[in-house]
């Protein structure tokens, strides 16, 4: 079982609030996933190196021109709260 | 006349000899989908107006009038995208992903926005905030997930071709549950511009459709490079090559060992018996790594999961708590906001993620899954070397019943046994009917090198009517 501080150190990374029955229930998920994941601790992965990219096969940027995109009306739009054209937030402290 | 029984060039014939006209189709289609979906629900939403609008354009391209659906994880402008997510409820897309893009530019037409598992978490399709959508080979039983109202839709006969996506299994698996055809195509292959991330090293857009015919025509207009997504690569799609009975064909022990339903065992060594009598040369091969792909899997996947879903946060759009209760700071409103918009499976992997990446467990846990996973990928690399394609189930079981396995999830994980390993390593695959099992079908899985999806065209088109006699 992974414990209950590390349990709520994770929950608070991952900003969910959760009461304690979910967390519960939770911790009991992830240390089944975690204990059938396990298995890889049999391989002997010292001599493998590691490349960051193993699939992307490509990885070009296009040039820094400016493209038709979406209308700064249509992301406003979505914004849950606003005021005027601009983002409207709670305090941040 | 039944226009879900046409494939693809059919469908354009007809237009072209002027026997039936684009309406006609759109407007069996809606009939089809208003009569079936409130049983199935495969569809999110479909919107007669804006079908029989593009159904009358007219545009020079085989695809030109054929109605098509959409995972909801895949943006179409002005249309909602859910991710099957009670945080996305209202979100409306504001543009449209690239493939969408193309197939407009063909004249396609956008029928509807398909049901799935919550931004794509799942196997079952029972993890949508929606509702549950049935297999239309068996209503008790799950289509199979993530894609799972894609593949019903195409298997319902309600629409010509769907999109889906595929980040461990969730075009194939769902296709085989359903009795199609399901391609997850080369990593890097099909843009996934407006695409919702989910995993994004495995993450991969596909089609579903009736035939390996119709599957080959919608890969060949959405492939290729796009400036939009600089994962995408320089690539056009051919159907050269090698003579299709110069494929030689390997078959992996690793996919038939213990655990795999005996139906679908004997399924697919009927269908590798064909291959043989069909005098295709045959060569017993080994991927000696197979049995650790999943727990690799279930370390890379949430731990890219956790970081994409830190978008989700409900300010800049989305679902926002802002108005039911009183916090004052932005800190809290993240933690509402995700409390309410966000459901059971995806907390469960975005903390399994953070978990798996956090100081003090990255290296145990992600560093050695990256590792494992370049043995994976090796494995496959040298079997390449002596064969062009790998056959293997897609599933272990099939079809469950909906309810059976949605309170254990590791159970459910396991259904994604014979399909992660493809994403792990980047390569193209296609799950496609291979045989039955009562009224149930089976599927088998071809795997092919990177960017060779033309090998798996001509193989699967060569044993399509074989196989499926």
């Amino acid at each position: 079982m992974i414990d209950k501080k590390d349990i709520e150190h994770i929950v608070n990374l991952s900003r969910i609030s959760m009461d304690s029955k979910e967390k519960e229930s939770l911790s009991q998920d992830l240390s089944d996933i975690l204990g059938y994941v396990e298995k890889l601790k049999e391989l002997d992965v010292s001599q493998v190196k590691t490349v960051d990219n193993l699939v992307v096969r490509s990885s070009m940027t296009r040039k820094d021109q400016p493209q038709k995109s979406c209308s700064r009306k249509e992301i406003i739009d979505l914004f849950t709260e606003k005021q005027d054209r601009f983002l409207k937030v709670k305090s941040i402290l | 006349m039944d226009f879900s029984k046409l494939s693809i060039k059919e469908i354009n014939a007809g237009y072209k000899e002027n026997s039936f006209s684009a309406k006609d189709v759109a407007l069996f289609f809606l009939e089809e989908a208003e009569k079936k979906n409130p049983e199935i629900f495969c569809y999110l939403e479909f919107n007669k107006e804006r079908i029989l609008s593009q159904a009358q354009e007219k545009k020079d391209s085989i695809l030109s009038g054929i109605p098509f659906a959409i995972k909801d994880n895949i943006m179409v402008q002005g249309v909602k995208c859910t991710a099957g997510s009670k945080m996305l409820e209202n979100y409306v897309a504001p543009y449209n992903a690239t493939v969408v893009e193309k197939l407009r530019e063909a004249g396609a037409v956008v029928f509807g926005k398909t049901n799935m598992d919550e931004f794509a978490m799942g196997s079952s399709t029972e993890q949508s905030s929606f509702g549950v959508t049935r297999n239309p080979l068996d209503k008790l039983r799950v289509p199979g997930g993530s894609s799972g109202g894609s593949a019903a839709a195409v298997a319902a006969g309600l629409c010509s071709f769907a999109l889906g996506s595929d980040t461990g299994g969730s075009i194939r698996q769902p296709a085989s549950f359903c009795g199609v055809v399901g391609l997850k195509p080369t990593y890097g292959a099909v843009s996934r511009y407006g695409l919702m991330a989910m995993a994004s090293s495995l993450d991969q857009i596909g089609c579903l459709t009736r035939s390996v015919e119709d599957a080959e025509i919608v890969f060949s207009s959405i492939s290729g490079k796009d400036d939009k997504d600089s994962t995408s690569s320089d690539y056009v799609y051919s159907d050269l090559g090698k003579d299709v009975k110069e494929l030689v064909v390997g078959i992996p022990q690793e996919y038939f060992v213990e655990g795999i339903d005996s139906e679908i065992k004997e399924a697919v060594n009927q269908a590798i018996e064909k291959v043989k009598q069909e005098g295709f040369k045959i060569k017993k091969i080994s991927l000696p790594h197979t049995s650790y792909a999943l727990a690799t899997y279930y370390i890379i996947m949430p731990s890219e999961v956790s970081a994409n879903m830190a978008r989700y946060d409900g300010i800049r759009y989305g679902l926002s708590r802002s108005k039911e209760n009183s916090l004052d700071n932005l800190t809290s409103m993240y933690f509402e906001n995700r409390k309410h918009g966000l459901g059971t499976e995806v907390k469960r992997r975005i903390v399994l993620g953070n978990y798996t990446l956090s100081a003090g467990h990255y290296d145990a846990y992600y560093k050695r899954a990256q590792k494992v996973r370049a043995l994976i990928a090796k494995d496959f690399e040298n079997a390449f070397q002596e064969v062009d394609l790998i056959l293997t189930p897609v599933t272990p079981t099939l079809p469950f019943k909906i309810g059976e396995k949605v309170n254990d999830p590791l159970s459910m994980y396991l259904s994604d046994a014979f399909t992660v390993n493809v994403n792990l390593a980047g390569l193209p695959a296609m799950s496609m009917p291979c045989g039955q099992s009562d009224h149930l079908s089976v599927g088998i899985q071809i795997i092919a090198k990177p960017f060779r999806e033309n090998d798996i065209f001509k193989f699967g088109k060569y044993f399509e009517k074989l196989w499926n006699k």
